[in-house]
């Protein structure tokens, strides 16, 4: 609209006023009500770390394009057990690169003829550990996936992708970013077993082997066959090929072994969802949000401190309620809610 | 031949760059605004506009590259606010009938009629004063980021126009330049209002 469109001989409601009836104007008005300052610290708190992010997103996904390096993510535990694999002949280690990195040792470990690594240090192709009645290891492959090593396990690291599992429990999460194309395969005494895109867990029993998959799908191949195992399925390959299935929760007993020895997640400066997925992710819970404001928290919420040491489950109280959060249980659920309830308007 | 770009698609750039001093402009010319377009719209909720604004201002900047420069920055971000205040209330699903603005009524005429003849008598009708000086700093607020400050301070707080320079950072000829243009913008824009179209002009850059 344009001063044309008013008609000059209109009284003031339709003419635009002039200098002066400005001026009484924004003195008759008073200056607009500014925004309380505590609550501009807020937003601003949150905005500018939302802010930062973006642009640090937009910086890697950059690096990741000029890389050609795609996201994946994918879990899987294999749970192996069955005669003794030193007589097989593992494929040759050709890596002179680590293939891996110890990211996290408890109880009594032996790795072989070799000294023992340090934390953040590297595992040759060929590195055979064995752990304790008490000893658990996690590790990070150079593909990018997570590998933990349950008690009572003998076990090989023949490369960057593959794993020979003489006894005990192996547990796979291939999430985070990996190298296009990247897998990991679980060498059993019975068959192989290759990740597809999966939490899953491989356990040797004596005579049978034992696949539960948390998400995802893994399969089993033995002489040419192969069985696949969705997400909330145990797959039970005996030493005669029969393979039977059966249900496997997400959480809970099956799985508790895992928390107890999950690399550290960095707490400082990561956002609430960040948190709180890997807390889902670890738990196999999913994550639920009690109100649609807490979801949007997720999203910009920087959370401050550490939580080093602490399975992810013992840190959801501790972690939740500095954000005046709380969490329940239900069923395969994490529930998060506020512990205040949000005020009626 | 020379592109003109516009400050408003200047700031954007500067934001997606990263650049530190981009964020405090942006947000100290746009929160104060955004939250008052909100707070008028959620029957004066603060805890509410805080909530509202603070998401739309975070989908803003993961969608800022999608921003042209068609509309203001401002009436942009407004956009997104309306959004997020239609969501947020089905959320709640609340039984109030959100609050409509003057501005956004379309039976603004008869109201206006009565506020110009409140304004010539001088101050008795109370309500409708209240709301023409709401108009007004809805007006201020939806003028050029400056704009509507350096009136303010000029004719609400009366400030001296070497204060007002040195508050922006201007020459004290620059300031005078600036507030000439303001009230010219003002001047425009209240019309406007007044006459029930801000949701067309928000449309112009």
């Amino acid at each position: 609209m344009t001063d044309r469109d008013i008609p000059q001989n209109d009284t003031m409601n339709r003419r635009a006023p002039n200098g002066d009836e400005i001026a009484r104007l924004l003195r008759a008005a008073g200056p607009r009500p500014g925004v309380p300052a505590e609550r501009t610290d807020r937003v601003r708190h949150a905005v500018h770390a939302h802010w930062r992010r973006a642009a640090r997103g937009r910086k890697l996904a950059r690096w990741f394009a000029w890389t050609a390096a795609p996201l994946a993510a994918a879990a899987a535990w294999v749970l192996l057990v069955g005669p003794d694999l030193s007589r097989w002949n593992p494929v040759a280690p050709s890596l002179t690169a680590p293939g891996a990195t110890l990211e996290r040792t408890e109880g009594s470990v032996s790795w072989g003829d070799r000294e023992p690594p340090v934390i953040g240090g590297g595992l040759r192709a060929g590195t055979i550990l064995e752990t304790g009645t008490d000893g658990r290891v996690a590790v990070r492959l150079r593909a990018g996936a997570s590998v933990r090593v349950d008690i009572g396990t003998s076990l090989r690291l023949v490369s960057a992708e593959t794993l020979l599992l003489n006894r005990g429990g192996v547990y796979v999460d291939t999430e985070g970013p990996s190298e296009a194309g990247a897998s990991v395969t679980i060498r059993t005494p019975l068959g192989l077993v290759r990740d597809v895109g999966t939490q899953f867990q491989v356990r040797a029993t004596a005579g049978a082997v034992l696949v539960s998959v948390r998400e995802g799908i893994a399969r089993f191949e033995r002489n040419g066959s192969a069985h696949e195992a969705p997400s909330g399925i145990q797959i039970s390959v005996q030493q005669d090929g029969s393979v039977t299935r059966q249900p496997v929760p997400s959480s809970g007993p099956e799985w508790d072994w895992v928390l107890s020895v999950a690399p550290d997640f960095e707490l400082e400066g990561s956002l609430l969802g960040e948190y709180l997925d890997w807390v889902g992710r670890e738990t196999g819970l999913r994550v639920e949000y009690g109100a649609p404001s807490i979801s949007s928290d997720a999203m910009i919420v920087v959370l401050h401190g550490s939580i080093e040491g602490l399975r992810p489950d013992e840190t959801l109280g501790a972690v939740l309620s500095t954000c005046s959060l709380s969490h329940r249980i239900r069923d395969d659920s994490l529930i998060v809610e506020r512990v205040v309830p949000e005020a009626a308007p | 031949m020379l592109e003109v770009v516009q400050p408003d698609r200047v700031l954007v750039k500067r934001l997606l760059r990263g650049e530190e001093r981009a964020f405090d402009d942006f947000f100290a010319g746009y929160f104060p605004r955004l939250y008052r377009f909100a707070l008028t719209r959620l029957s004066y909720d603060h805890d509410g506009a805080e909530e509202i604004v603070q998401a739309t201002l975070c989908k803003a900047i993961t969608v800022l590259k999608t921003f042209r420069g068609e509309a203001s920055l401002f009436t942009w971000l407004c956009t997104l606010c309306r959004r997020e205040i239609s969501g947020h209330l089905k959320r709640v699903s609340r039984e109030q009938v959100p609050s409509e603005p003057m501005e956004d009524s379309p039976d603004i005429q008869a109201a206006l009629e009565s506020l110009a003849t409140s304004l010539e008598r001088g101050p008795e009708a109370d309500l409708l004063r209240k709301e023409l000086a709401r108009l007004v700093q809805v007006t201020l607020d939806f003028l050029p980021v400056g704009y509507g400050d350096a009136l303010e301070w000029k004719y609400a707080l009366e400030l001296p126009v070497k204060e007002i320079a040195e508050r922006l950072k201007l020459s004290p000829k620059a300031a005078e330049s600036l507030l000439m243009r303001a009230r010219e913008a003002f001047r425009k824009e209240f019309a406007s209002v007044i006459e029930g179209r801000l949701q067309l002009r928000t449309l112009k850059t």
